[in-house]
């Protein structure tokens, strides 16, 4: 009988209590895709990008609709997301963030100082990518939209995504960024976001003004430690996803090796598979950066006069993609020494990684050694498709 | 007497719940990152510390093989006398009782950050209270079986885990190898590690219980190794995801390992961990409760079952207390120092002390 | 007490059954002036034998009242010289024939009643296997044991229980195979039965079963003379009750719920998929409503983002908050689940078609119910039904979870398992380990018929946990 009525106190107990504490209905949060950060007057500024769910329901289909935008202020991070619900009427809910902004300003200022709250609440997820707005507010590239996706933010995350293909940009997330800045031997580097003003192809008239910008992820942001120095372009984001070993596709052009003249023709081969290896080598004193890349690809086109069924005009081939490449990286690494004098590329890492016991007494001076040091790159190009023809169409075909 | 009747567990019962009581800690805030070496080279120490942790472990297993019918509290009485050995018996209930409060503190502070960080601390520790003290109600015959149940499970999700992650992975962190840290160092990190394996004292309480006794040493070897060797597999991954730098700022650094993991749109296997690690703890909870029940009902000559309530509402309301005061994994100290010198004395100490006497006393004993 | 004189007889029987109406006294003589009276229930025997085995030889050719034997052509007679004894064996179709002058009765079995004829049992349905189940008469279901197993070691041990109603109910088991421990333990827990009436064998189950105030049932129960069969062949015992065609078999595994005797007449990897999607189906039933309420109140960011905003599309402006949504849409289902199994079938059909389509459909769009709660609640519904033996279970702790599941998300829902986990590992079926042989563990169990279900060329040991002796089924000879 105890047993029974203490049974009953419980379930009562239960259905009371249902719904209390952290229980949050589906209808009552704020689910944010996209963040950004801002600096004005001292102050934070969040800016989130909320979707709201009702329109997703019953053919609501017209784009920007779908999502809103809120904004707060405050000396902290927290303090402005505690902003956001005094003007906003759903809690904030970042569990599914898929991308921080982080603008120009707030860059400068130094990351990783400001950013402890992101990494200690449960809420954020360290798999976010982060984006630096570049000569930017972050809330000026957020509501921009011209893709086909519904959201912005997804629009956003579906550039990051394309990297796989085109690697000039960088996707870099949480997580990565702030694992790098721990080591002395690499500068964390993160991508950039752009906003362009785009030409309207559709003349239509009923087509208002809507999408007259669109966003560009070339490039990628340099950061002494945390707080952002520069920006590199979107070739040298190329060559420094080289040395990162972060290549997973693209395409690679170069000038056609023709006998004859060495003309303007150019070629190009897509990447199927990539291995950088970064080496170091200390040779009386001198510190020699050596990078070894081994590079699969596949003939993408072909221009000029030359008849690639040959084995010989292979090899010319390859061995000119090769040339691309390093003449590339080599322009990068000069520049990275010469403008920024930071390592970006993780030569400190290998550094410590094969001399440790060398590296404590260099860790604290490494950039400057870096930014001397002599480097030298080798490319080895194996082309190991042509597609679905041969020879260049141009070029009648003789045996 | 009776208890031992009833009770008979087996080999592959009890190794699974040795196993599962000692990853847990090493899941919950694996604290081999931020020991000694504190650098790649940790795994080292952690392997290094299975060796630590059998000879540290000899004399407490030495003495339950020659009294392989008895539990700790009984070998002691019988060694030490009857006054004595009732003041080491109080020693390790209070062992285990402080433990407990550990391990229950620890988790609700884990549900209580990563969870729910609205839900007062007594809904938390209650629910969990709850659910500990009916099972230990059940007894250590299905203590076990549950563990035969629950202990794959775990397993396997943590392999799972371990699996899914392997987008993450940056083999390199781990490099260089063996150069960060001397020699010195990993071995002190390994003697720190093999310091606090209390879960001895529980195979030592189940000793008398086991169906055959000779599986005792086996047991223990095994346990050892075992559980080492998954810490280890989760130290390296977590290691190689987060970063060594980043993962001792980790209060959870496992947590953290999960909630890196993306397939595709899906996410959140940091849930998937959390299910399997409560799962995991209340077993082990529960177990403790169960010991720790079983020793006061030793030192008051009664059946343990009647200790069960009052103990987890003791339980309940010091946690409540601990929890609302002050974090114990954020501000590790004094907990830390407390937890060493609690295990030294109760693994190491006692046993060693109670060994000389019986080499003293082995003919009377005889 | 029998008295030389019919006529005090046949007060007797009419006193001690209360001048009942169905109750037959009827008094002749035969051509050698011998005065006899045959004393029957109405209905309860054959009327074809009795006028023209008993009564005609009786009235032709009875000479002399002691050769009665030899007079008519009925197999079981036997003599009886007590009145209390006469009385008891009435109501079981016996004629009892008194004779004038002698103090002894003749008791002459010809009892027989309307049976149901033998049909498959409708929740028991194979597609391959015997089709016949069980019926409401004992003799009958001991004839169709009896004919699978054709061998001189199955024993049917006869009792009677219930002060009034007398039901005959008989333990079957197979002499050799058995395990010894549980048939003792059996025998034992029946012999303290003491209860008026048995009307199912529910009543003796819930008598004699080990933890009566569980949610799960320690003695399984079958309707089919193949599976019974293959349960005593495993060192089980049966006990048969008169009035029901469900037969019980102890000691019960957790395992058996999820087994049906289709797995061993299909192929092995057939049956080993459907044993998978058994085990399946109960985990999703049991925790799919409480685990999708703790998602969708705590755990958001387990839910996939596409999902996540699709379903907080679907929560807008359903007034409800999720918990009562579903706990009340699971309570809906087993309305129609009920108010479907107790009315006639071709009605019943109807009742679930409106109360699951039309009702549901309506309620989504009115926006009372959000769509995914729906699916889910379905899904549930759906894999119940996948295993039947378990259901009684399974509905009562969904509820728990769901409520666990709104209270502290995922937190009260592994809590829930655990407890009910450590509930079911604790549970005994006489001796036996209910969830054997997954914990306690055996591993030859596990591999060879708990999860999958191998090749009947592999079984050759019994279960090691109930059969003690005689365990070998088959010679290892043809192994390959």
């Amino acid at each position: 009988m105890k047993k029974i009525i203490f049974l009953n106190i419980l379930l009562i107990l239960i259905l009371f209590l249902t719904g209390c504490w952290d229980s949050k209905e589906l209808n009552k949060l704020g689910i944010s895709l996209i963040m950004g950060y801002d600096v004005e007057n001292g102050k934070v500024l969040l800016t989130v990008g909320f979707i709201n769910p009702a329109s997703t329901q019953e053919g609501d289909m017209e784009g920007n609709l779908s999502v809103k935008y809120a904004q707060g202020t405050g000396n902290t991070i927290l303090e402005a997301f505690r902003d956001i619900t005094l003007k906003f009427d759903r809690r904030v809910f970042a569990s599914h963030n898929k991308v921080i902004i982080f603008g120009e300003d707030f860059a400068k200022q130094g990351l990783v100082g400001h950013i402890d709250e992101l990494m200690r609440d449960r809420e954020q997820r360290e798999t976010s990518y982060i984006l630096i707005a570049k000569g930017a507010k972050a809330y000026d590239i957020m509501g921009v939209n011209p893709g086909l996706e519904q959201i912005p933010a997804n629009y956003v995350l579906e550039l990051i995504k394309n990297t796989n293909s085109n690697p000039k940009a960088m996707s870099v997330n949480f997580i990565e960024y702030i694992k790098h800045y721990y080591h002395n031997g690499h500068h964390p580097m993160t991508g950039i976001v752009e906003k362009r003003e785009k030409e309207i192809i559709n003349k239509s008239p009923d087509i208002g003004p809507t999408s007259e910008y669109e966003l560009s992820i070339i490039g990628s942001a340099v950061f002494d430690r945390d707080k952002l120095v520069g920006y590199l372009n979107g070739n040298d984001t190329k060559a420094l996803n080289f040395f990162l070993d972060k290549i997973k596709g693209g395409v690679i052009t170069f000038h056609t090796p023709v006998s004859e003249s060495s003309s303007d023709e150019l070629s190009s081969v897509y990447i199927i598979k990539n291995k950088t290896k970064n080496d170091i080598e200390i040779l009386d004193g001198r510190i020699i950066l050596k990078t070894k890349v081994k590079l699969t690809s596949s003939m993408g086109e072909v221009i000029g006069n030359i008849d690639i069924s040959k084995e010989e005009n292979i090899k010319k081939m390859e061995e000119a993609c090769s040339k691309a490449i390093e003449e590339a990286l080599e322009a990068a690494v000069k520049k990275v020494q010469k403008e920024y004098k930071l390592d970006i590329f993780g030569f400190g890492i290998v550094f410590h990684r094969k001399y440790p016991s060398q590296w404590k007494n260099i860790e604290s001076n490494w950039d400057e050694i870096f930014s001397e040091a002599e480097f030298q790159i080798e490319v080895d190009t194996n082309i190991i498709r042509t597609g679905l023809i041969n020879t260049p169409i141009n070029r009648i075909k003789v045996e | 007497m009776e208890n031992t009747k009833i009770n008979k567990v087996s080999y592959n019962q009890v190794l699974l719940l040795i196993v599962l009581y000692r990853i847990m800690v090493g899941l919950t805030y694996m604290p081999a990152v931020n020991t000694t070496p504190a650098n790649q080279d940790v795994w080292i120490a952690t392997l290094l510390s299975i060796f630590y942790t059998i000879l540290f472990n000899l004399p407490i297993i030495y003495l339950s093989n020659k009294f392989n019918k008895l539990n700790l509290l009984e070998i002691t009485e019988k060694i030490m006398g009857k006054f004595l050995g009732k003041i080491i018996g109080v020693i390790y209930f209070i062992t285990f009782l402080f433990s407990n409060i550990i391990f229950v503190g620890t988790l609700v502070e884990i549900l209580n950050t990563a969870l729910f960080p609205v839900t007062p601390t007594w809904f938390t520790t209650l629910i969990i209270m709850l659910t500990c003290a009916y099972i230990s109600s059940r007894g250590l015959r299905n203590i076990g079986r549950l563990g035969e149940i629950i202990v794959p499970i775990v397993i396997f999700t943590i392999f799972l885990i371990i699996i899914l992650g392997y987008k993450n992975y940056n083999i390199k962190e781990l490099l260089p190898v063996f150069s960060d840290s001397t020699f010195g160092q990993i071995n002190l990190g390994a003697i720190n590690t093999s310091m606090k394996f209390f879960d001895i004292l529980v195979l030592v309480m189940i000793t008398p219980n086991l169906e055959n006794k000779k599986d005792l040493n086996r047991i223990f070897v095994k346990s050892i190794v075992y559980s080492i060797l998954i810490v280890v597999g989760c130290i390296i991954p977590t290691q190689m995801t987060v970063g060594i730098e980043l993962a001792k700022h980790m209060n959870f650094p496992f947590l953290t390992f999960t909630r890196m993991i993306q397939i595709g749109e899906i996410q959140g296997f940091d849930l998937l961990y959390m299910i399997c690690w409560i799962m995991g703890n209340t077993t082990k909870i529960s177990g403790y409760l169960y010991f720790t029940t079983i020793t006061l009902g030793e030192i008051a000559n009664k059946k343990n079952q009647i200790f069960i309530i009052p103990i987890s509402i003791i339980m309940f309301v010091l946690v409540t207390i601990l929890k609302d005061s002050r974090s114990i994994l954020g501000v590790p100290q004094p907990a830390n120092t407390v937890i060493s010198v609690v295990s030294i004395t109760s693994i190491i100490v006692i046993p060693s002390v109670m060994l000389i006497v019986y080499f003293f006393r082995k003919k009377r004993l005889n | 007490m029998i008295s030389p004189d019919i006529n005090l007889n046949r007060e007797k029987i009419i006193n001690a059954f209360h001048s009942t109406g169905d109750l037959v006294t009827y008094e002749f003589k035969t051509n050698s002036n011998i005065k006899i009276m045959a004393a029957y229930i109405e209905g309860f025997i054959d009327r074809d034998i009795f006028d023209n085995d008993i009564l005609k030889p009786l009235i032709l050719s009875l000479e002399d009242p002691k050769d009665i034997k030899r007079t008519i052509f009925i197999s079981k007679i036997e003599e009886s010289d007590s009145m209390e004894d006469i009385i008891y064996q009435l109501p079981n179709g016996k004629v009892a024939l008194f004779i004038e002058d002698m103090t002894i009765c003749y008791m002459v079995e010809i009892s027989k009643w309307e049976k149901r004829s033998i049909e498959e049992p409708g929740s028991e349905s194979v597609v391959r296997g015997p089709k016949e189940g069980f019926i409401e008469d004992i003799s009958v279901n001991k004839v169709l044991i009896r004919r699978v197993l054709r061998n001189n070691n199955l024993v049917f041990e006869d009792y009677v229980f219930g002060k009034q109603t007398k039901t005959a109910v008989s333990l079957v088991y197979i002499k050799g195979i058995v395990n010894e421990n549980v048939l003792e333990e059996v025998k034992k827990r029946l012999n303290t039965i003491d209860i008026d009436a048995i009307l199912e064998s529910e009543y003796i189950e819930e008598l004699i079963e080990d933890s009566p105030r569980s949610i799960f049932a320690t003695i399984g129960n079958v309707e089919k003379p193949d599976i019974v069969a293959a349960k005593i062949l495993e060192g089980r015992v049966a006990i048969l009750t008169d009035g029901t065609p469900h037969v019980l078999t102890i000691p019960k595994l957790y395992v058996e719920g999820l087994m049906t005797s289709e797995d061993y007449y299909l192929r092995p990897y057939y049956a080993s998929f459907l044993r998978i999607l058994r085990y399946t189906a109960m985990i999703v039933t049991v925790y799919l409503p409480g685990v999708f309420v703790a998602l969708q109140l705590y755990h958001q960011e387990m839910i996939p983002t596409p999902l996540l905003i699709s379903a907080a599309g679907a929560r807008e402006g359903v007034p409800l908050p999720i918990v009562i949504e579903v706990f009340l849409l699971t309570l809906a289902l087993e309305l129609t689940k009920e108010s479907g199994l107790r009315l006639p079938k071709n009605i019943g059909n109807t009742v679930s078609i409106v109360g699951a389509l039309i009702l549901g459909q309506a309620a989504v769009q009115a926006g009372i119910v959000s769509g995914l709660t729906v699916i889910v609640v379905s899904a549930a519904a759906i894999s119940e039904f996948i295993i039947p033996e378990l259901v009684q279970g399974i509905v009562i702790i969904r509820f728990i979870i769901i409520l666990l599941g709104g209270m502290s998300g995922l937190y009260g829902v592994t809590c829930g398992f655990m407890i009910i986990t450590t509930h079911m590992v604790s549970l005994d079926s006489f001796g036996i380990p209910y969830c054997w042989p997954i914990a306690p563990r055996n591993m030859e169990g596990l591999k060879k018929d708990t999860f999958i279900r191998t090749p009947i060329r592999k079984f050759i040991f019994r279960p090691e946990a109930i059969a003690k002796k005689n365990v070998r089924r088959q010679n290892r000879n043809r192994e390959r």
